[in-house]
């Protein structure tokens, strides 16, 4: 499953954004969605917005020292809070700038990392890999929260 | 139109009789320039009427026009602002004469156009709305989540206008305007405005020429963000009819600070 966003739609709203921190109450620095722009204020002006891509061979996951990530049979990647040391490495293999951590302090200190988990929801969140195998038998706990789907075509912050 | 549908002969004489008075004004008064007439322009109402009383509604671009008797310009025209960057165009467009009582209060407009504030005050100044704040901003900048999304004042300036007063992005500056009232806020020099334009967003509040006023807020009720609120630096200028304040065009002079 993959986040599709109409970029000839989205208007830079940021609502997405709004919406994405309202549901998942993450802290003030650490955004899972965002909206990039190009081109602002000339013709050609295009905006996106941009969360984990849940890749299918996932660079987060290759480079992780600690292995804490794991990708679920829709293909989501998700990954173990308890597990992760916040070195970092998943955000520089990122290409799109997923990982999100929640403290910036000396001797690279930041925190669990915190990434779009495309809405998988509640504890799966930060559950390591069988602690999803065994709760995923709820399967009404996925996709739930903001509305998005990733199966259709996202119609940016217009549709839906 | 009408004639093709073979409705024109339910027109009156007196009607037919205007549209061949609009037919002659705009065409040469042959039989081809009476169906030049549409429904818009038919200022007798009979097409309308006709079409109409057959079961069918006009539509398209039409302009409503309308003629206020008890207003001081009974149909709109263009009066330039009272701080124009055009002062060559105030003979041509003038404001209205002082009122002495305008709602009993004394209203300034013609006394104000009359000095030029052009050559000091050269950017057209305006303002406008941010999609993530509403209205004044206090209830919206007290929004972690919005709050985050527009942390700062700012004005939004041409490149060759930054250019011109080595203004870079990001950079503090004061925007001044004619009456003296001074804002500092950051400079985002993009190209969203045009060249001798500059605007700013109005939701922001808590800061005045300058100074951050979070002192002055009860315990555990300043906003979390707060900034510079634009009509510090905007002027006087009333509606000639609703008193409504004319702060959206106005001029400034913007600085590094």
């Amino acid at each position: 499953m993959k986040f599709l966003c109409d970029a000839e739609r989205c208007i830079e709203c940021n609502a997405c954004v709004t919406a994405c921190k309202n549901e998942n109450e993450v802290p003030w620095g650490v955004n899972r969605r965002r909206v990039i722009t190009l081109n602002d204020g000339v013709p050609g002006e295009k905006s996106i917005s941009v969360a984990c891509m849940h890749c299918t061979d996932a660079p987060c996951a290759a480079v992780c020292p600690v292995d804490c990530f794991y990708t679920t049979e829709d293909g989501i990647v998700l990954h173990d809070k308890d597990l992760c040391i916040g070195c970092g490495y998943c955000f520089y293999a990122c290409p799109f700038g997923a990982p999100q951590y929640p403290q910036q302090e000396a001797f690279g200190v930041r925190g669990k990392m915190d990434k779009c988990t495309f809405c998988a929801g509640g504890p799966e969140e930060d559950n390591s890999a069988e602690e999803y195998e065994q709760l995923r038998q709820q399967p009404h706990r996925r996709g739930q929260a903001a509305g998005l789907r990733g199966d259709v075509l996202d119609e940016g912050p217009a549709g839906r | 139109m009408l004639r093709q549908l073979g409705w024109a002969g339910d027109l009156t004489g007196e009607e037919m009789d205007v549209i061949r008075e609009v037919a002659g004004a705009s065409g040469d008064g042959s039989d081809g320039a009476l169906d030049g007439v549409n429904w818009k322009t038919d200022l007798s109402g009979g097409i309308q009427r006709v079409a109409i009383a057959h079961g069918c509604a006009p539509f398209g671009n039409a302009k409503a026009r309308c003629e206020v008797w008890q207003f001081p310009d009974p149909i709109p025209v263009h009066r330039e602002p009272l701080y124009t960057p055009r002062f060559d165009l105030v003979e041509q467009y003038r404001t209205y004469e002082d009122r002495k009582a305008c709602w009993r209060l004394p209203t300034r407009y013609d006394s104000i156009q009359q000095t030029d504030h052009s050559r000091q005050y050269p950017l057209v100044f305006t303002s406008g709305r941010l999609t993530e704040y509403e209205g004044g901003g206090e209830e919206t900048r007290s929004n972690s989540w919005l709050a985050e999304l527009q942390q700062e004042m700012f004005v939004e300036i041409n490149p060759a206008d930054a250019n011109d007063r080595a203004l870079k992005d990001g950079q503090w500056v004061w925007l001044e305007g004619p009456e003296g009232g001074r804002i500092k806020v950051r400079a985002m020099v993009t190209p969203r405005v045009g060249r001798g334009v500059v605007w700013t967003p109005f939701h922001f509040g808590g800061w005045f020429q300058g100074e951050d006023l979070l002192d002055r807020y009860p315990e555990g009720t300043a906003p979390i963000v707060r900034g510079e609120a634009c009509n510090t630096a905007t002027t006087y200028g009333y509606d000639s009819v609703t008193l409504m304040q004319e702060t959206k065009s106005t001029l400034c002079e913007i600085s590094a600070a």
